[in-house]
């Protein structure tokens, strides 16, 4: 058993304790709070798999959620962390919806690949907004993204209660989008549509843009250093403007690919919807890489099945699913550290003298660590074997990877932008402070 | 339509207005010093939401519990009730400031942790941490009332209103300040608090040391971590006294799992104001000045969402203002700065100093 583990590599194996954590939350939580027990656990755990149609769901489920995910895996490596995928996806979704109602004389071939359009449209003008607003005028971005998101939630529930409400429905939903403007069907029986080959095929796109295409390491490179970019000659206006935008057209089409056939009602009244805030997770998780969104999502789609199933059953509340969602992610987050400082503490054992008074050096450890790490000169092994800089990208700092030595300039310059703590005035604050 | 217009203005120029928006202002100012008190520590309080949003639930679902413990069964209208109501409601919201300080700070506590120990990344960190509070919230409210996330009003009890006889006959500010919260007043004082704090103590000075030079403060041999972490303490209660001031300080308290994004308001006020103490008070109380237009206006035919919308869009519209500023700024430097080069204009004495070193060196010469 060891020895497989021990094959695993220890940044899977973080996840994988970081996904078992979550679904032990669930499964604690239905302990404690349900009366029928087994009943529960199996509407929650079991109910996701139990038939084709099930499954099918499940799939079609995290299609939008896929999207949301990519669109913040874009946003987080150019390292603008703007929300407002979940605007994007809002709008984009409500104004599909009063598109299609509005039309429906209208027919099926003009109206689709329409509404299509529209939604990526509407997805990166929200995205650009805040983008602009950053790079013109310095404003925060995560700031000015999230008070764009409230703004659009209260737009788009005005625009619901009094152009699109269904008032013979209990409560605040639009009118269902007619069968014959759904995507079409890839198999039938399962309710998988078109929108699953869209969301696969945007992975495998954005992956080669990511990691093969000049975009995408315009996008790295800027992430990782901003002023570094500059030197080699990148505008970092237009490449953040470009990722922002790109984003925020995935984040919206994700939003039209819910509503023509998942979702055929527009429902978020005043609240954000699940399947975005679990796609920002998602996207977290998985360190924004884009093959393994769909692994990640598969797993939060599963729990998410599972809490709607629950609450079908018992009420249970819905949110259990996002709940364990947070905790996967920040029990990673904390796992991680916990992982790193046991690397650099067995470092530090074999390299200092054991003999070192107790209590001297408790008093003396947090002021002194980080003066040392930084003159640490490179011991010990002098392999080089990780060649991607997307990896770990949140961490703050890096005791690893300091020590060793480095030879790419981008991955230089990304552990110099981390040290500098440049988050603090996220949105370039810094230019006007004086 | 007229009609409705002239009604319109009628309600903003009532002492209700005012009286909602002291209401929405408290917890605001309490969660802009919190945000204020976070950034001295170099921390950007993006969690502040969650924080706020937890210490609300827990103050409101204590207060209820511990209510509803203390009446038992006794039924409203009997002896009995009005007997136990007055204690059942200093209980309740003692116990219920006392909850939500814990959880609070609890929140506050896990996130320094992630923050300050772990070092992960503040936003995403951030951003994490009030999905967590958020859905930890809705969970909990969802599981006592399993239909939906609003609980009635009248089950918790709210903070006292503090009257001042002198005041209240006071003709028109009377009314409002004879039956303002206790938590109004508290929050007023938390911002002179800061200020001192920041201002006036060896510990404020450490704490805008560690934030600006973190190197000079190693040099005096303080711990920076520990200095921050003592702010972010601070800044956690003072957001958990906004969580409280939320969910207890109106006259029937209400507690709703639709997010408002509260806290997000308040960090653009005081980022809007380059984290100026009293310019970021005057900031939140402009925003609580367009917030309590929701209040006093839902009886109106006009929908509720758009008079919402301009809570969020008087937000942006401070950024944008506050950024245009900053550029009006540098642009009149810079001006400057070529005049002066050009020699059009003299070099400028500084303002502010009797004796700035350009005077004290032309007495010399």
């Amino acid at each position: 058993m060891n020895k497989v583990i021990d094959k695993i590599p220890p940044r899977v194996q973080r996840k994988l304790t970081a996904g078992f954590i979550g679904l032990f939350v669930c499964l604690l939580a239905i302990l404690i709070f349900e009366d029928h027990r087994i009943e529960a656990m199996k509407a929650f755990f079991l109910t996701p798999l139990s038939s084709i149609e099930e499954i099918g769901a499940l799939l079609s489920y995290l299609t939008p959620m896929v999207f949301v995910a990519l669109a913040t895996t874009i946003i987080f490596q150019c390292r603008r962390y703007s929300l407002s995928m979940i605007g994007s996806f809002m709008l984009s979704a409500s104004l599909v919806t009063g598109f299609l109602l509005r039309g429906d004389e209208q027919p099926g071939w003009y109206l689709i690949p329409a509404a299509l359009l529209i939604s990526i449209v509407v997805g990166a003008g929200v995205a650009g907004i805040p983008a602009v607003l950053s790079i013109r005028r310095r404003v925060n971005i995560t700031l000015s993204s999230l008070v764009l998101d409230y703004l659009i939630l209260q737009l788009t529930s005005f625009i619901l209660q009094n152009y699109m409400r269904d008032p013979s429905l209990g409560q605040t939903a639009s009118f269902e989008i007619p069968q014959r403007l759904f995507l079409l069907e890839i198999l039938p029986g399962t309710g998988i549509r078109l929108g699953f080959l869209f969301a696969a095929a945007a992975v495998a796109l954005l992956y080669l843009l990511l990691y093969r295409g000049r975009l995408g390491y315009e996008i790295r490179s800027v992430g990782a250093s901003e002023s570094l970019a500059g030197y080699v000659g990148l505008s970092y206006g237009k490449t953040v403007l470009k990722a922002q935008l790109l984003a925020g057209a995935l984040a919206g089409f994700g939003g039209a690919v819910e509503m023509m056939g998942i979702q055929p009602r527009y429902v978020w009244d005043g609240s954000f919807p699940t399947v975005a805030l679990l796609g920002i997770l998602a996207a977290v998780v998985v360190e924004y890489h884009p093959l393994w969104i769909p692994v990640c999502c598969l797993f939060f789609g599963y729990l998410w099945r599972g809490g709607m199933a629950l609450n079908a059953y018992s009420g249970f509340p819905k949110e259990v699913a996002l709940f364990a969602a947070a905790i996967t992610a920040l029990v990673l987050f904390a796992l991680r550290d916990l992982e790193l400082k046991g690397a650099s503490r067995s470092k530090t054992e074999k390299a200092s003298v054991p003999s070192a008074g107790e209590p001297v050096s408790k008093e003396l450890k947090p002021e002194a660590k980080p003066r040392k790490r930084r003159n640490q000169p490179s011991k010990g092994k002098q392999q080089k074997t990780h060649s991607a800089p997307e990896s770990a990208k949140t961490d703050a700092k890096m005791p690893q990877r300091e020590s060793q030595p480095m030879s790419d300039p981008l991955e230089k310059a990304e552990l110099e932008s981390q040290q500098n703590a440049a988050d603090y005035h996220d949105g370039g604050e810094e230019g006007g402070e004086k | 339509m007229m009609a409705l217009l002239s009604q319109m203005l009628n309600a903003v120029f009532s002492n209700d207005y005012l009286a909602n928006t002291l209401q929405i202002a408290t917890f605001l100012l309490f969660t802009a010093v919190g945000v204020i008190l976070a950034r001295r520590s170099g921390v950007f309080f993006l969690a502040a939401d969650g924080v706020l949003s937890l210490s609300a639930t827990a103050a409101f679902l204590s207060n209820a519990g511990i209510r509803g413990l203390v009446l038992g069964n006794a039924q409203e209208g009997t002896a009995e009730y009005e007997q136990l109501i007055g204690r059942a409601n200093a209980f309740g919201w003692l116990i219920g400031m006392l909850f939500g300080l814990i959880v609070g700070m609890t929140g506050t506590l896990i996130l320094c942790w992630f923050l300050l120990r772990a070092k992960t990344n503040t936003l995403v960190t951030g951003i994490l941490f009030n999905l967590f509070a958020m859905t930890a919230c809705g969970m909990a409210l969802h599981l006592i009332h399993r239909e939906d996330g609003l609980i009635a009003s009248g089950t918790a009890a709210s903070f006292p209103a503090l009257k001042i006889d002198a005041v209240a006959k006071i003709p028109v500010l009377g009314g409002l300040f004879g039956s303002t919260n206790l938590l109004t007043y508290l929050a007023v004082a938390a911002v002179f608090g800061a200020f001192y704090l920041l201002n006036r103590t060896g510990f404020g000075l450490r704490l805008r040391a560690a934030e600006e030079n973190g190197a000079a403060l190693i040099g005096t041999g303080i711990s920076v971590e520990r200095t921050r972490f003592l702010g972010m303490l601070f800044a956690g209660a003072a957001v958990s006294l906004g969580g409280i001031a939320l969910s207890l300080a109106s006259t029937s308290p209400t507690l709703s799992v639709q997010p408002h994004g509260e806290a997000y308001l308040a960090l653009v006020a005081v980022w809007a104001c380059d984290g100026r103490l009293w310019k970021s008070s005057i900031a939140v109380f402009m925003l609580s000045l367009v917030g309590a237009l929701s209040v006093i206006w839902s009886d109106f035919p006009i929908p509720a969402s758009l008079v919402e919308m301009l809570l969020y869009a008087a937000a942006l519209g401070g950024l944008w203002i506050h950024a245009q500023n900053l550029k009006r700024r540098r642009k009149r430097r810079l001006r400057r700065q070529r005049r002066i080069v050009e020699g059009e204009q003299p070099t400028e004495k500084r303002k502010g100093r009797l004796f700035s070193r350009h005077h004290s060196k032309k007495a010399k010469d």
